[in-house]
C-alpha cells in the first residue's frame, strides 16, 4: 500500500475513532502531521470527533500540536470536549518530548537500561569507563560500522578508540543510533566535530539535521526541526531494520536433528553478518523442515515471553551466564529457541513486527499470527492480527465465522467476537443452517454460566445487535412492534425481514432449550 | 510444543482431563526441582508450553488448584523441616527460608505467566506469586506467629542494650517479610507485629524506668539518650510510620506517665539550679501538646510564685523607694526567665508568650500599684545621672507592654513627665526615646499628648531666643508656652493673676506683646505655681542664691521696700490667694533650714495678724538653696499640678466615661446586641488601656439604662437595645 493511500485510510479511522487501526497505520511510517485535501490533520479529525484515546495515541506517536501554527490552533478550538482540549493544551512543543514508535522506544531502552540488556561490544577511550553497544544494531544502522565489525573488529570484544576527546561525541552518536533524542543536548561548539564524524561514519541524515540546525536560530523553529529530524531518523531506522530483517530471513538455515541426538546446522550461522546471540527455530510444516533464524535477545525481549525467559534463572538464560564471552566469532553454541508457529511466513511477520513495528499482517496468515502472538504475549501484534482478520474480505472464503469466534475466545479478542457475530447476522439464513452455530451458541452460554454475571448469551445478544444494524432499525421500533403485535401490511419491509431473522434465531434457541 | 492450528470449538469431553493428568506430573516435578534450587537445569520453553497448552484447553482452574496444593505442601515441608517453634534461631532460619521461597516462587510464577495472564485475570484469582505469598503466610508465618513475635521483641530488646549489626539485619529482614505479606487489606506487619512492638516497647521502657532511680536532670539526660538510641534503631529496622508510633509510645510512658516527677518536681528544681541544659532538654522532650501545656503551666506558676514573693517595703517618707525596689526585682526576675527562654531551643514563640502571660498575670495581680511603681521607676531612672540609661529604659518597656492598666500608668507618667520637663530634671533626648518606645508598643494615640508636651518645650526655646533679640531682658528669664490640652492640669480657670514686682510685671507684659504679635487669637495665662525664681541675696553673714516658687519670690521681693508686713498686708500687696499665701509664708518662715523671713509670734501657724520681717541672720550650709513649697495637713484645695495624689481614682472615673462611650458607639449600628458580644467588642477596643471586667461593663450598662440610652430586652435579659 502506498503512503498516500495509507494516509487517507488513517484519516478515515481518525474520524471513526478506531484506535487499533490507527496504531497499525502509524507503524507503516505514514506522516502523522500531514494534511488531507481539506487541510485536516489526523489530530484535528480525532479531536473534532471527540476520540480521546486516539488523541492521546496520536500525540504519543509524534503528532504535533503547535498552537502557534494554523493546524495546532485549529485542533484546540475544534476539540469536541474539554478533556481533549486540555490534553492538547498540555502538549508542549518546545519540550523534547520522546515521541517515538514502539520499536524505537524499545531500541532506546537497550542503551538506557543497562541492567538487563546483553551488550556484546565495548569501546574504550584510554581507560575511561567503557561505552557499551550491540553489534547488530551498529551494523544495521551504519554501513561504516557493519564494515568495521565484519573486518578489523571481528572477534574483538573491546575496541580501543584513538582519542579520548571523541568520547562525548561518540556518546551522542550512540544515542543517535539507539534513536534516543539527542539533538537538543548538543552544545553549539560540538556541531563541527559531530558533523565531521557523521561524514566519516556516513550518517547522512544526522549530518543534514545538524547542518540545518546550525543555520536556524529561532527556538520554535529549532524545536520543530528537531522533532522533524527525530521522525526522519526513526523512519530511516525503520527502513534499515527492515533490510536487516530481510538479511536475517535470508540467512535462515535448515536445522537437522539426527536420531542419535546430534544437531547440525547447514553452514556456520553464528558467524554471519547479522551478529546473532540467539537462534530461533520453527518447524516448517509445508516443507517438512526445521528452519533456524539468527536473532537477537535485545529485540526478542519485546515479547513478554522472551523477556521473562531471559530474566529468569532457567536454562535458557543461565546458558549465557556460563558463557560470558559470547560474542560473534566465538565458537560457542547458541541456544535454539522454538517459535510458536509452523509457518515460515508467520515467523517473518513476527520478526518484522519485533524489529521495526511492521503492523501489516497479511490476512492469509492472520489467524496463525493471532495465536502465535497470544502465545508469545505480544498483545499489540495480537490486536493487529485481529484488525487484519476483521478487515479482510477474502479470509471468510478460507474459514468460517465460527473459527474466528473460537479464535477470539481463545485469544480474548473482543473485536473478533463482535466481528463473528456481525458476519453471522449479515447472513443469518445461511449460517442458521450451519451446525456449528448451535455449538457456538451452546459454548457461549457455557462461558456465561461459569462467570454467573448475567443470564444473557453474549453471542446471541451480539447477533441481535448486528441484525438491528443490518436493517438500520432503531431499537424503539422493535419495542413498538412488540407492543402493537404483528400487522404485516403496515410494517416497513425491513422490519418484516428483521422479524423473520429474529424468529429464525429464536427457533434455534428453542431447539437448544435455551432462554435468552 | 506450540499448538497453532486453528482448533475447532472444544466440546466438553474428557479428553482435556486425561491430557492434563498426563502432563501435570511433569510440571509438579519441575516445581519440586525449582524449590530444590535446580531451576537452571530446567527449560523455560518446555514448562511454559505445557502451561500454555493446559490453559488453552481450559484446564486453568485445575492447574491453579494443583499448583496451590503443591506449593502448600512445599511450604508445610519447609516449616516442619527447617523451622521449629522453639528454635532460638527461628528468625534467622525464617529469613533464609523466605529468601529461598521467594526466588523459587518467582521462577514458578514466571513459568505460569500464561496462567496468570489468562486464567487468573479472567477469574479474578490471585496471581501465582501472590498466592504463594498467601500460602507462605498461612502455612509458615501464622503457625509460628507467637514465636516470631516473641523472638522479634527479644532480639529488639537485646539490640536496645547492645548494638549488633547481625541482629539489626535480622530484625530488618523480618519486618520486610511481614510487610510483604497481606492481612485484611493491610500488611501482616501492620496488623500483627506493629501492635505487638508498641505494647512491648511500652513495657520495656516502663520496666527500664522503674528499675532505676534518678534525679530529674539525670532522668532527662537518660531518656534523651534512650530516645536517640531508639530512633536510630527504628530508622534502621522499622518503617517511618512505626518509628513515629514508637516515639509516641515512648513519650507516653517516659514523659506523660511521669509528668508529676519530671515536670511538677523537676522543673522547679531545674530552675532553682539554673540548669539550662536540662531545661532545654525538658522542653525538647515534652513535644506532646498535653505535656507541653503542662510544662508551660508549671513554668507560669513558678514565675508567679517567685514574683509574688517579692515584698513591697513600707516606707512612708519616701514613696518612690519601695516602688523602685519592687520594679527592679521584677526586672531581675524577667531577665532570669528571658535567659531561660533563650536556652530553650524549640518552639520559642509559644514559650515566650506563656512566660509573658505569666508576667502579665504577676504584674496585674499586684493590682493598680504596678502602674504607679513602674512609672515611678522610670521617673527615677530618667532623673538619675547614670550613664547608660537607655538599656534600663528598654528593659522597663518590656514590662510596660505586659501591663494591663495602661490608663493609670498614662496618668501617672504624664504627671511625672510634666514635672521633669518643667523642672528641667531630665534629658529631652531620653524622654523622646522613651515616648517613641511606648509609641512602638501600643500606638500613637497613647503618646500624642506626651509628644505635645515635648514639642511645647522645644518651641518655647525658640520663643525665648527671639524674645531676647527683640526686647531687653534684665534677668535670666525663661518662659515655657504650654498647650493646655497636652498637660495634666486640672481647672485652668483657677489660675489667678497676682501682683508681681515691677520688673517682673514689665517683663510679663513684654512677653505677652511679643507672643500676641506672632500668634493672634491666642490667650496666654500665667501658671505661676509651675514657675520658679532664683534670687541672689546678701545676708548678714553670707551671700546665697535662693531658688523658690514665683509666689514665694513675690512675697520676698516685697521686703526690698518694706521692713515689716502682716499676712493681711502681704495678701493685699500681692493678690496671692490666701491658702496659697499661707503655704508660701509657712515655707519661707517656719522650717529652720529655709527661714528667710522672721515671723512673730514664732509658731507653726500662719495667722492673718502675724508679722514678718527679713531674716538678716539667715545662714545655710550651701551657697545655693532650694525652697520647696510645704504641703500642710488638711490642705484640700490644691491647684494646678496634683502630684501623685489620686490618679488611680481619676483613671477609674475616666474608665467609666470611656466604657459608656464605647458601649453607645457599639450599640448604635446593630441596634441590639448580646452582652457577651458587646463585652468582646468593647474589650478589644480597650486592650491598649486596661482590662475590661464584666462588672465594669454591667455597671456601665446600668448607668446607660438609667440615662435612657439603652434598654434591656424584655425577654432576654442578656440582650440590650439602643434607644435613639
Amino acid at each position: 500500500m502506498s503512503t498516500a493511500k495509507n494516509f487517507i485510510e488513517l484519516c478515515y479511522w481518525c474520524r471513526v475513532g478506531d484506535t487499533e487501526n490507527v496504531d497499525r497505520l502509524v507503524s507503516t511510517g505514514v506522516d502523522l502531521n500531514g494534511v488531507d485535501e481539506f487541510d485536516n490533520t489526523p489530530l484535528f479529525l480525532a479531536s473534532l470527533c471527540g476520540h480521546e484515546d486516539l488523541v492521546n495515541l496520536l500525540l504519543q506517536r509524534g503528532a504535533v500540536c503547535d498552537r502557534d501554527r494554523y493546524e495546532g490552533a485549529r485542533c484546540v478550538y475544534g476539540a469536541l470536549t474539554d478533556t481533549i482540549r486540555n490534553i492538547l493544551l498540555r502538549y508542549d512543543i518546545s519540550k523534547a518530548v520522546d515521541v517515538k514508535q514502539p520499536f524505537a522506544t524499545h531500541i532506546s531502552l537497550q542503551l538506557q537500561d543497562s541492567t538487563n540488556t546483553p551488550f556484546d561490544i565495548f569501546f574504550s577511550f584510554n581507560g575511561q569507563p567503557l561505552l557499551k553497544a550491540h553489534r547488530f544494531l551498529l551494523a544495521s544502522r551504519s554501513a561504516y560500522f557493519a564494515n568495521k565489525l565484519n573486518g578489523p573488529w571481528a572477534g574483538k570484544q573491546i575496541i580501543h578508540m584513538p582519542h579520548e576527546r571523541f568520547k562525548a561525541a561518540f556518546e551522542i552518536i550512540l544515542k543517535y543510533i539507539y534513536l534516543i533524542p539527542t539533538l537538543h543536548d548538543i552544545y553549539p561548539e560540538d556541531y563541527k566535530i559531530l558533523k565531521a564524524i557523521c561524514l566519516k561514519l556516513q550518517l547522512a541524515d544526522f549530518y543534514d539535521s545538524l547542518n540545518e540546525l546550525c543555520k536556524t536560530r529561532d527556538s520554535s523553529e529549532r524545536a520543530h526541526l528537531m522533532a522533524e529530524s527525530q521522525f526522519l531518523f526513526t523512519e530511516h531506522a525503520r527502513i534499515q531494520m527492515k533490510n536487516f530483517v530481510k538479511a536475517i530471513v535470508s540467512q535462515k538455515r535448515e536445522y537437522k536433528e539426527a536420531p542419535n541426538g546430534i544437531k547440525s546446522v547447514e553452514g556456520d550461522i553464528t558467524c554471519c553478518s547479522s551478529f546473532p546471540d540467539v537462534l530461533i527455530s520453527l518447524s516448517d510444516e509445508a516443507n517438512q523442515k526445521t528452519l533456524i533464524y539468527p536473532s537477537h535477545r535485545s529485540i526478542l525481549m519485546r515479547a513478554d515471553y522472551f523477556r521473562i525467559m531471559f530474566h529468569s534463572n532457567f536454562s535458557e538464560s543461565t546458558h549465557y551466564s556460563q558463557h560470558r564471552n559470547l560474542y560473534a566469532g566465538d565458537n560457542v553454541e547458541l541456544p535454539v529457541l522454538k517459535f510458536p508457529s509452523k509457518n515460515d511466513d508467520v515467523a517473518c511477520v513476527i520478526l518484522n513486527y519485533l524489529y521495526y513495528d511492521e503492523t501489516e499482517v497479511p490476512s492469509r496468515v492472520a489467524m496463525d499470527v493471532l495465536t502465535a502472538a497470544d502465545a508469545l504475549c505480544l498483545d499489540r501484534l495480537k490486536t493487529m492480527a485481529a484488525v487484519s482478520i476483521t478487515q479482510s474480505s477474502s479470509l471468510l472464503r478460507l474459514t468460517t465465522p465460527f473459527d474466528i469466534l473460537s479464535a477470539g475466545w481463545d485469544t480474548r479478542s473482543e473485536r473478533l467476537e463482535h466481528y463473528a457475530a456481525k458476519v453471522i447476522a449479515r447472513d443469518l439464513v445461511h449460517y442458521g443452517k450451519h451446525p456449528k452455530l448451535k455449538e457456538a451458541i451452546l459454548e457461549s452460554s457455557a462461558r456465561i454460566k461459569s462467570r454467573q454475571e448475567t443470564d444473557t448469551i453474549e453471542l446471541v445478544d451480539d447477533i441481535r445487535y448486528y441484525l438491528l444494524r443490518k436493517y438500520e432499525i432503531d431499537i424503539d421500533d422493535v419495542h413498538d412492534l412488540e407492543a402493537e403485535g404483528f400487522s404485516e401490511t403496515l410494517m416497513r419491509p425491513e422490519l418484516v425481514r428483521y422479524s423473520s431473522d429474529i424468529q429464525l434465531l429464536d427457533s434455534i434457541l428453542k431447539e437448544l432449550n435455551l432462554e435468552a | 510444543m506450540f499448538k497453532v492450528k486453528i482448533r475447532s470449538p472444544r466440546a466438553f469431553n474428557s479428553q482435556g482431563a486425561t491430557e492434563f493428568n498426563d502432563q501435570w506430573p511433569f510440571l509438579e516435578k519441575a516445581i519440586f526441582e525449582i524449590f530444590d534450587g535446580r531451576t537452571h537445569q530446567l527449560s523455560f520453553e518446555k514448562l511454559y508450553n505445557v502451561v500454555y497448552g493446559m490453559v488453552l484447553r481450559r484446564n486453568g482452574a485445575e492447574l491453579y488448584e494443583n499448583v496451590r496444593a503443591t506449593l502448600r505442601s512445599l511450604m508445610i515441608a519447609a516449616r516442619t523441616g527447617e523451622l521449629a517453634r522453639n528454635d532460638p534461631d527461628l528468625l534467622e532460619k525464617l529469613v533464609k527460608v523466605w529468601e529461598k521461597q521467594c526466588e523459587s516462587l518467582q521462577a514458578v510464577s514466571d513459568v505460569m505467566m500464561y496462567l496468570d495472564r489468562v486464567f487468573c485475570k479472567e477469574n479474578r484469582q490471585l496471581l501465582i506469586f501472590d498466592m504463594g505469598l498467601e500460602l507462605f503466610r498461612d502455612e509458615i508465618v501464622k503457625p509460628l506467629n507467637g514465636s516470631v513475635k516473641r523472638l522479634f521483641i527479644e532480639n529488639l530488646n537485646e539490640v536496645r542494650l547492645q548494638r549488633s549489626e547481625a541482629k539489626l539485619r535480622l530484625l530488618k529482614s523480618t519486618v520486610s517479610i511481614l510487610e510483604s505479606l497481606s492481612k485484611d487489606d493491610d500488611t501482616y506487619y501492620v496488623k500483627e507485629l506493629e501492635p505487638h512492638i508498641l505494647t512491648e516497647t511500652t513495657n520495656y521502657y516502663d520496666n527500664f524506668v522503674k528499675s532505676h532511680r534518678y534525679t530529674p536532670s539525670q532522668y532527662l539526660s537518660q531518656i534523651r539518650e534512650l530516645f536517640e538510641l531508639e530512633n536510630q534503631l527504628d530508622t534502621e529496622i522499622l518503617n517511618k510510620d512505626t518509628t513515629v508510633k514508637v516515639r509516641n509510645a515512648m513519650k507516653d510512658v517516659l514523659i506523660t506517665k511521669n509528668s508529676s516527677f519530671i515536670i511538677d518536681q523537676g522543673l522547679p528544681a531545674i530552675i532553682e539550679a539554673e540548669d539550662l541544659e536540662s531545661l532545654s532538654l525538658l522542653f525538647e522532650l515534652c513535644e506532646k501538646s498535653s505535656d507541653r501545656a503542662n510544662l508551660l503551666k508549671t513554668l507560669s506558676k513558678r514565675i508567679i510564685d517567685e514574683g509574688s514573693a517579692i515584698k513591697v517595703e513600707d516606707n512612708l517618707k519616701k514613696r518612690a523607694i519601695p516602688a523602685i525596689k519592687w520594679v527592679l526585682q521584677v526586672l531581675r526576675l524577667k531577665e532570669k526567665y528571658n535567659g531561660i527562654l533563650s536556652a530553650i531551643g524549640q518552639d520559642k514563640l509559644k514559650t515566650a508568650s506563656s512566660v509573658d502571660a505569666a508576667f502579665s498575670l504577676l504584674l496585674n495581680h499586684h493590682h493598680k500599684k504596678t502602674a504607679e511603681f513602674l512609672s515611678t521607676y522610670i521617673d527615677s531612672v530618667l532623673r538619675s545621672a547614670e550613664e547608660s540609661r537607655v538599656p534600663l529604659l528598654d528593659e522597663a518597656i518590656g514590662i510596660f507592654k505586659l501591663l494591663k492598666d495602661k490608663d493609670v500608668f498614662e496618668k501617672i507618667y504624664k504627671q511625672q513627665l510634666s514635672k521633669r520637663l518643667l523642672q528641667d530634671r531630665s534629658q529631652l533626648e531620653l524622654e523622646k526615646h522613651m515616648i517613641e518606645k511606648m509609641k512602638q508598643e501600643i500606638g500613637a494615640s497613647f503618646t500624642s499628648k506626651m509628644e505635645g508636651m515635648i514639642r511645647d518645650l522645644l518651641i518655647s526655646k525658640g520663643y525665648e531666643k527671639k524674645f531676647r533679640q527683640d526686647y531687653t531682658v534684665p534677668v535670666n528669664f525663661k518662659a515655657n508656652v504650654l498647650t493646655t490640652t497636652c498637660w495634666p492640669f486640672r481647672n485652668t480657670d483657677s489660675f489667678q493673676d497676682i501682683q508681681l514686682p515691677e520688673t517682673l510685671e514689665r517683663l510679663k507684659l513684654d512677653f505677652e506683646n511679643f507672643f500676641i504679635k506672632s500668634h493672634t487669637g491666642r490667650t496666654l495665662r500665667w501658671a505661676y505655681h509651675l514657675g520658679s525664681m532664683d534670687i541672689g541675696c546678701q545676708f548678714a553673714k553670707d551671700y546665697y542664691v535662693i531658688s523658690m516658687s514665683v509666689y514665694a519670690a513675690t512675697v520676698l521681693l516685697l521686703f526690698e521696700t518694706h521692713s515689716q508686713l502682716t499676712t493681711e498686708e502681704i495678701a493685699d500687696l500681692t493678690c496671692i490667694p490666701s491658702e496659697e499665701l499661707t503655704r508660701q509664708l509657712f515655707s519661707i518662715s517656719v522650717p529652720p533650714k529655709t527661714r528667710i523671713l522672721k515671723k512673730r509670734p514664732m509658731n507653726k501657724n500662719i495667722a492673718p495678724t502675724d508679722i514678718f520681717t527679713f531674716n538678716h541672720d539667715f545662714t545655710a550650709a550651701t551657697k545655693a538653696i532650694k525652697i520647696s513649697t510645704v504641703f500642710m495637713k488638711g490642705d484640700s484645695s490644691l491647684q494646678g499640678l496634683s502630684s501623685l495624689q489620686n490618679p488611680i481614682q481619676e483613671a477609674m472615673e475616666d474608665r467609666k466615661l470611656l466604657i459608656d462611650a464605647l458601649v453607645v458607639r457599639e450599640l448604635k449600628v446593630p441596634r441590639s446586641i448580646k452582652e457577651r458580644d458587646l463585652f468582646v467588642k468593647v474589650q478589644t477596643k480597650l486592650a491598649n488601656k486596661f482590662e475590661l471586667s464584666p462588672k465594669l461593663l454591667s455597671e456601665s450598662l446600668a448607668r446607660l439604662i438609667d440615662r435612657e440610652y439603652v434598654q434591656r430586652d424584655s425577654e432576654d435579659t442578656a440582650c440590650y437595645h439602643y434607644l435613639p
